[in-house]
């Protein structure tokens, strides 16, 4: 019996596998049939012959699929919409990534090497972000950002434009009240103190500020409240601070002593506690109070237009309303010009808070830190280098292992994959291993980079990626940006071999191309490049501590004074001791500070020369070693103050042929040369600088300088310092041994040459990795080479050599290049480095290229004998058999 | 049958109405006394490209007996092009008339 849905059913079933003719589209047709049949049927036909009929004239399935394939390729063809496209692409996509993972699990050598070179080069641009992000948004948190502006001045000195933070202390006032622009304008001045707590003397900074500081500044209490700034007996805090006094305990409530000029002594309560400051913070505080309280306790005269503060933000209505206050504020020169005549401030200008210009580095005495360019610079090319060393890296490899799959590659040409699909399939292979090497990297910058540099830099990074929209964005960017660069070459390449010549076995490989060899070496040079400016450097700060100073510091000790009146009492007490040979009085110190003056020579221009004032006593006991003359009259102090010790340099510069007797002017006095000094360093600069010894008529001394007698220096030092705290029970101890009065510039520059000698370990690993990748796929390439060569009776070291010529020669090549790029690079890495630790350098020999040449060859040797042992171990008999 | 009568055909068919396909093809059938025999393989791809283009539009309605019914309906722009290409095949059809005047012989 005819069964007419049966028959429907079967009819629809043969659309199920069609492309062309959807679901909907059957659906319409079978209503068409089901119409059709059912008017036949009523003209008297049986239902199976309607059915028939119907059928016949409604045309077969191949009709069906190709007049309905047709309108829907035209319409591929034309313009489908996004939507559509994309579902048509989904397919293929999937299927891309589905081989994409089978091909990288497949081989896994290559996939881990170029994973892990990727994940470092990522791990460090994760890092690069980081830091640039926090670097460049210094200040940035702070609410109403584009409204607060602090306060600069230019002024003139020495024929130099000079841009300065510090503002003439009346200002602020003034402004509140000549400008109703200003919303507020706030005064913060630094003043250094010394903090007691229970039993703990430490020396700290208080920044006095006006009432109105949280209304301007976007610094939220954790605990305490803002008013306590107009309460004169409150101090607030920062979280830093609470931590080191009162780790365990609520620092509200708690009293701590304020020390001011080692004199005045005050009481204070602890009213508030700031939140953590987050890491892009350049202006910054440890306590506030209030600024009022400052002229009583005569720090300064807040009303006297000669006095200067830290700084002055200045909070408007309007951002645009800052020009009329700048331009309405010059009136104020007048004034500050008859109070300060040796300052005539020329202008005064206003810098955004929040977002300040770029130069903002090079005002003086800032109060909050501004980024400096060189080390975003120096960040950035390392992440540029590292990036690229890791393109090069993928994009040998991935030709060296095209070799392994040109059987691949052929039978999807025969099979009828087009160009563009075979470059897809290898761009999605690159994708994908891109995208896994940016999880590695994030997890490696986590786990080590930000450690890292936060051990290194003053600069304290938070690794933070949730809630950061930007981070994202950049990295995704950056992952394809780099997928799509270093895969372009390689999957075009691929995919334009001919199928015939793969399956002849004569496609001609990448091997022997000079690219694959250009990037070898290009690789290395970075490499070579990177390691020699480490060798330099850490060379240069073994240079640094073996320099001779032009003094001998071994037996000096030397305690900073916290007032000149200290001296008197403390010179006499060391005495005593028995450890103690000689104290002497010194205003500047060598290694400390010192002034620099301009000495106008008779006959037009000037030198400038350091200048130390000092106690007649201080070049003989510094150990100075004398060349001519002599030292100080120490028993005249009228001849002392009369005469003047100059260095070698100062003769030079002078062009004096017989210094001895000469006369020069300092102060408006006339001083003799009575003795010369051979060039001693003063903070480690490259050349010594013209220096003068003078005696000035006070003894303010700053510095009270120990020669030591035995060789029991340290117990020495620790009984000085026994003596200083019952002495001065209310000054913190400064004191320190000559030897160590260099060790920050040491350790500055040592934080330098770390960074620099991480980068190159990190440039040498990736392009040994690349090295190891390529020497593993050549000799994958030509094991039955191999095989043949051991069997005829070739010994293990003729096979390594005959493999490897070629690297070799390419390393040689490398070296070659790198070493004309380092010689002519030096001066500006060096200048670079200058920029942010002034100290001398070596000069340039060929031993830190020697010694860098070893590294990197005994790097990459490794790289190739771990290959050698490979083939040393490999019996020819299986290799041979397998092919 | 012309492949290029097809469309302006189509759009005159549904000027008067909506229609399904089965509907169009019996309407066809009729007016043109059996001469259009349209397979729904050709029906339907046709009736697809020009909802694609945009001339038609389509919709489901239930109907009394069996499974839903596909409408088609002429859209404005359908319209538009139905006039433009009527006026387009009047006057080919005077020029025809002209050149095909009955003392003009074809056959030789």
């Amino acid at each position: 019996m005819f069964n007419l849905d049966h028959a429907v059913a079967s009819w629809r079933h043969q659309f199920k596998h069609t492309r062309t003719v959807t679901e909907a589209d059957v659906d319409e047709m079978e209503r068409h049939l089901r119409d059709h049949v059912e008017d036949l049927h009523s003209n008297g036909l049986d239902l199976q012959t309607a059915f028939n009929s119907a059928l016949c004239e409604m045309g077969g399935l191949t009709d069906s699929e190709s007049e309905f394939g047709k309108v829907k390729w035209s319409r591929i063809r034309h313009n489908r919409s996004i939507g559509e496209e994309m579902a048509a692409w989904r397919g293929m996509a999937f299927n891309y990534l589905k081989v994409a993972m089978r091909t990288l699990m497949r081989n896994p050598v290559p996939t881990s090497i170029n994973v892990l070179g990727m994940a470092i080069a990522l791990a460090c641009c994760v890092l690069v972000f980081f830091f640039l992000t926090s670097w460049h948004s210094m200040d940035s948190y702070h609410k109403d950002g584009d409204r607060i502006f602090l306060a600069q001045h230019e002024v003139i000195q020495n024929q130099n434009l000079e841009v300065w933070g510090r503002i003439p202390a009346p200002v602020g006032p003034a402004l509140e009240r000549d400008f109703p622009q200003v919303e507020h304008a706030l005064r913060v001045n630094y003043h250094g103190v010394s903090i007691q707590h229970e039993n703990r003397l430490f020396r700290e900074g208080i920044i006095f500020v006006d009432e109105d500081f949280f209304d301007v500044l976007s610094f939220p209490l954790r605990s305490g409240s803002a008013t306590a700034l107009a309460d004169p007996y409150s101090v607030i805090i920062s979280d830093k601070t609470a931590q080191k006094y009162f780790p365990d305990t609520n620092p509200i409530g708690q009293e701590i002593s304020v020390i001011v000029d080692n004199q005045t002594r005050i009481d204070v309560t602890v009213a508030g506690v700031a939140e953590p400051f987050p890491s892009n913070t350049g202006f910054r505080f440890d306590f506030l109070m209030g600024f009022d309280r400052m002229s009583e306790l005569n720090v300064l005269d807040a009303e006297d237009w000669a006095t200067m503060i830290s700084g002055l933000f200045v909070k408007v209505r309007n951002p645009d309303d800052i020009v009329t206050v700048a331009d309405g504020m010059q009136s104020y020169l007048d004034v500050q010009h008859s109070a300060r005549p040796d300052w005539p401030i020329s202008r005064f200008t206003f810098d955004n808070f929040t977002n300040p210009s770029s130069d903002a580095y090079l005002v003086q005495g800032r109060v909050a830190e501004a980024a400096h360019p060189a080390l975003s610079i120096m960040f950035i090319v390392m992440a540029v280098f590292m990036l690229s060393l890791s393109c090069f890296n993928y994009i040998n490899i991935s030709l060296g292992s095209a070799s392994r799959r040109l059987k691949e590659i052929g039978l999807r040409k025969v099979a009828g994959g087009s160009r563009l699909q075979l470059a897809l399939q290898f761009m999605t292979e690159n994708i994908v291993l891109c995208v896994v090497a940016l999880l590695v990297g994030i997890v490696v910058c986590r786990a080590f980079l930000v450690p890292l540099f936060n051990s290194l830099f003053i600069l304290q990074l938070e690794f933070s990626i949730a809630g950061r929209p930007d981070f994202w964005i950049y990295m995704i960017s950056l992952v394809l940006f780099v997928g799509i660069i270093s895969g372009l070459y390689p999957s075009l390449y691929v995919a334009s071999f001919r199928p015939a010549a793969i399956f002849r076995g004569k496609q001609k490989l990448a091997d022997n191309a000079w690219f694959t060899n250009a990037f070898l070496v290009f690789q290395f040079v970075l490499a070579f490049v990177t390691v020699i400016f480490g060798v330099v450097l850490t060379m240069n700060s073994r240079y640094l501590v073996q320099q001779d100073w032009g003094y001998d510091p071994g037996n000096l000790l030397v305690v900073e004074l916290q007032e000149s009146s200290q001296y008197d009492v403390l010179a006499p007490a060391l005495t005593s001791n028995p450890g103690v040979a000689s104290v002497v009085g010194a205003q500047n110190h060598i290694g400390q500070d010192v002034n620099i003056v301009d000495y106008e020579l008779p006959e037009g221009g000037s030198v400038s020369m350091l200048r130390f004032d000092v106690s007649p006593e201080y070049p003989e006991a510094m150990n100075l070693r004398l060349s001519r003359g002599s030292f100080f009259n120490i028993s005249s102090a009228a001849s002392a103050g009369s005469s003047t010790i100059v260095n070698e340099r100062l003769v030079q510069s002078m062009a004096w042929d017989e210094p001895i007797g000469k006369t020069i002017t300092v102060d408006s006095t006339e001083r003799t040369v009575v003795g010369v000094v051979e060039d001693f360093s003063f903070f480690l600069l490259a050349e010594p600088l013209p220096a003068l010894f003078v005696v000035p008529e006070n003894t303010d001394y700053n510095y009270a300088v120990i020669s030591g007698t035995g060789s029991r220096l340290d117990v020495t030092s620790k009984e000085i310092e026994a003596t200083f705290a019952t002495l001065f029970p209310e000054s913190v101890y400064s004191g320190f041994s000559q030897e160590n009065v260099y060790d920050d510039v040491y350790s500055q520059y040592n934080t330098v040459v770390n960074a620099f000698n991480y980068l190159s370990a990190l440039a040498l690993l990736i392009a040994c990795m690349g090295l190891f990748g390529l020497v593993a796929q050549n000799i994958a390439r030509r094991t039955k080479e191999i095989g043949v060569r051991k069997v005829v009776g070739a010994s293990l070291s003729r096979i390594a050599f005959t493999i490897n010529r070629r690297y070799l020669q390419l390393l040689g090549v490398a070296a070659l290049v790198a070493t004309v790029i380092s010689v002519l690079a030096l001066s500006v890495i060096l200048s670079v480095v200058r920029g942010i630790v002034p100290v001398a350098h070596m000069p340039l020999t060929p031993l830190p290229f020697s010694v860098a040449y070893a590294i990197v060859l005994l790097t990459a040797g490794v790289a190739i004998l771990l290959h050698v042992y490979k083939i040393a171990q490999a019996n020819p008999a299986e290799t041979l058999r397998a092919h | 049958m012309l492949a290029a009568a097809m469309e302006p055909l189509m759009l005159s068919l549904l000027a008067d109405g909506p229609k399904y396909g089965y509907q169009i093809i019996k309407k066809a059938r009729a007016i043109s006394g059996d001469q259009i025999q349209w397979s729904n393989s050709k029906l339907y791809p046709l009736l697809h490209q020009l909802e694609y283009d945009g001339l038609v539009e389509s919709y489901w309605q239930p109907s009394d007996a069996g499974p839903d019914r596909k409408y088609y309906r002429i859209k404005p722009r359908g319209k538009k092009a139905l006039v433009k290409t009527r006026n387009e095949w009047l006057s080919m059809n005077q020029i025809f008339a002209t050149l095909w005047t009955p003392g003009l012989s074809l056959e030789s």
